[in-house]
């Protein structure tokens, strides 16, 4: 009786039902050639599996732990987006005296958040001729995090990162307890909109970092701006690579280049 | 949502296949902080479909297909960029630091490096994670047939790098 490769590399696999193992067992018992190419492909797999047994050992780092705890909601930009975009489908038959208390509120939330902001994190944020910059800290985090990469210890955490209209990266934030929408702008962030969480969004879900979910109004700016999709993974580790500046044009009005 | 039970649930699950994504993910892009940053995506995606796993499918399953994909994105970003694949150029391996003084170890680990990506896929998810033929294929995307011969093929390969001292030579 004899046996093709694929037939007995599938029974060491496990994939033979357990008739047809009998009969390769007792085969391979009355032919050494057949027993040695057993031996070969239970060899091959026992040194695979030896080799990469010690990877299984070695501690996951905190950022992939991180970001599996991270809640639902804020888990990912995309669904941040979709949250945004679901909150403008409501909006659609909303007359335009509520379109001009929408803009409203969030001219009150930059007012207002400005207005805190510079009471308890001058240190973080500079005002310019009249333009909000940010610095220190909130500067930092801004340019070197990912994001929803934010550890417990950072003292900022990025929502999701973008190429906006204005052919400017921009991302929105939570430092502390506000949060905003910040642009690269010659290697600083203009900080567009500033906002605090609503105490209801606060109050309302459950979860630990709750206190840190970025605000609708920020989103509903980011939304605005927003050329495109946002950044995934990789689109943002290749823009802090180039420190946030001249983003590629979006993907969906530019071929991709074949040279 | 009333799925919260579930979705930590399940959460919790994902947190314990974390050391075999790494090490499938690592096998992929033969990288240690590519093969992580994958797995970060992968997990943020799983995080954002949740509802679309079905509890009756196998969660590695469904796990390795999205940092399967997660890596196929990155080789077309890549690629679109035209920049040079790190992990194929430099041949750079993973896991050094654990396995130096192995050298056995460490020359399993080379000759998988130097296998074709399909094959390689192919061999990390059923003779190394262990996933049956089925699963494997659903993951990988390809009919049962193209997985066996992807396999039948690095296997061939492997043996050949690997051939013990005794040389049993073909």
């Amino acid at each position: 009786m004899s046996f093709s490769d694929e037939t007995l590399a599938a029974y060491v696999d496990g994939e033979l039902d357990p008739a047809a193992g009998a009969e390769i067992e007792e085969a391979g018992r009355r032919d050494p050639s057949i027993g040695a190419r057993l031996e070969q492909y239970r060899g091959l797999r026992r040194r695979l599996r030896a080799a990469y047994a010690a990877e299984l050992e070695e501690p996951v780092p905190d950022r992939l732990l991180a970001a599996l705890q991270s809640p639902a909601p804020d888990a990912s930009s995309v669904l941040d987006l979709r949250t945004a975009r679901a909150a403008k489908e409501h909006r659609k038959a909303a007359t335009a005296h509520r379109r001009y208390s929408l803009a409203a509120s969030v001219l009150v939330a930059v007012g207002v958040g400005f207005f805190s902001w510079r009471h308890f994190h001058s240190s973080a944020i500079e005002r310019v001729n009249g333009t909000l910059f940010a610095r220190g800290a909130l500067a930092a985090g801004l340019s070197d995090q990912l994001s929803g990469a934010g550890t417990s210890g950072a003292a900022v955490r990025i929502g999701l990162s973008f190429v906006a209209k204005s052919g400017r990266y921009c991302r929105t934030f939570v430092f502390a307890a506000d949060a905003g929408l910040a642009c690269s702008d010659a290697g600083r962030w203009e900080i567009l909109v500033l906002a605090k969480p609503a105490a209801s969004e606060v109050a309302h879900s459950g979860f630990r970092t709750a206190s840190s979910a970025i605000p609708v109004t920020v989103l509903e700016a980011a939304e605005r701006e927003m050329s495109g999709e946002p950044l995934d993974r990789a689109g943002e580790m290749r823009a802090r690579g180039s420190h946030w500046s001249n983003p590629p044009p979006p993907a969906s009005t530019a071929p991709p280049p074949y040279d | 949502m009333n799925t919260t039970g579930t979705s930590e649930n399940v959460r919790e699950q994902i947190a314990a296949l974390l050391p075999r994504l790494r090490r499938f993910a690592r096998n992929l892009a033969r990288n240690p902080h590519d093969a992580d940053d994958m797995v970060q995506i992968a997990v943020e995606r799983a995080l954002a479909r949740l509802d679309q796993w079905r509890p009756d499918a196998r969660l590695d399953s469904w796990m390795f297909k999205i940092v399967r994909n997660a890596w196929i994105d990155e080789l077309r970003s890549r690629g679109r960029q035209g920049r040079v694949f790190v992990g194929a150029e430099a041949g750079e391996l993973v896991g050094e630091s654990a396995i130096d003084r192995e050298a056995d170890l460490l020359s399993v680990q080379s000759a998988m490096a130097k296998l074709p990506e399909d094959q390689r896929a192919a061999v990390s998810l059923v003779l190394i994670e262990g996933l049956p033929y089925k699963e494997a294929a659903e993951v990988l995307e390809i009919p049962i047939g193209t997985l066996t011969s992807r396999l039948a093929r690095g296997r061939e390969a492997l043996q050949r790098m690997l051939a013990p001292p005794e040389g049993r030579k073909t």
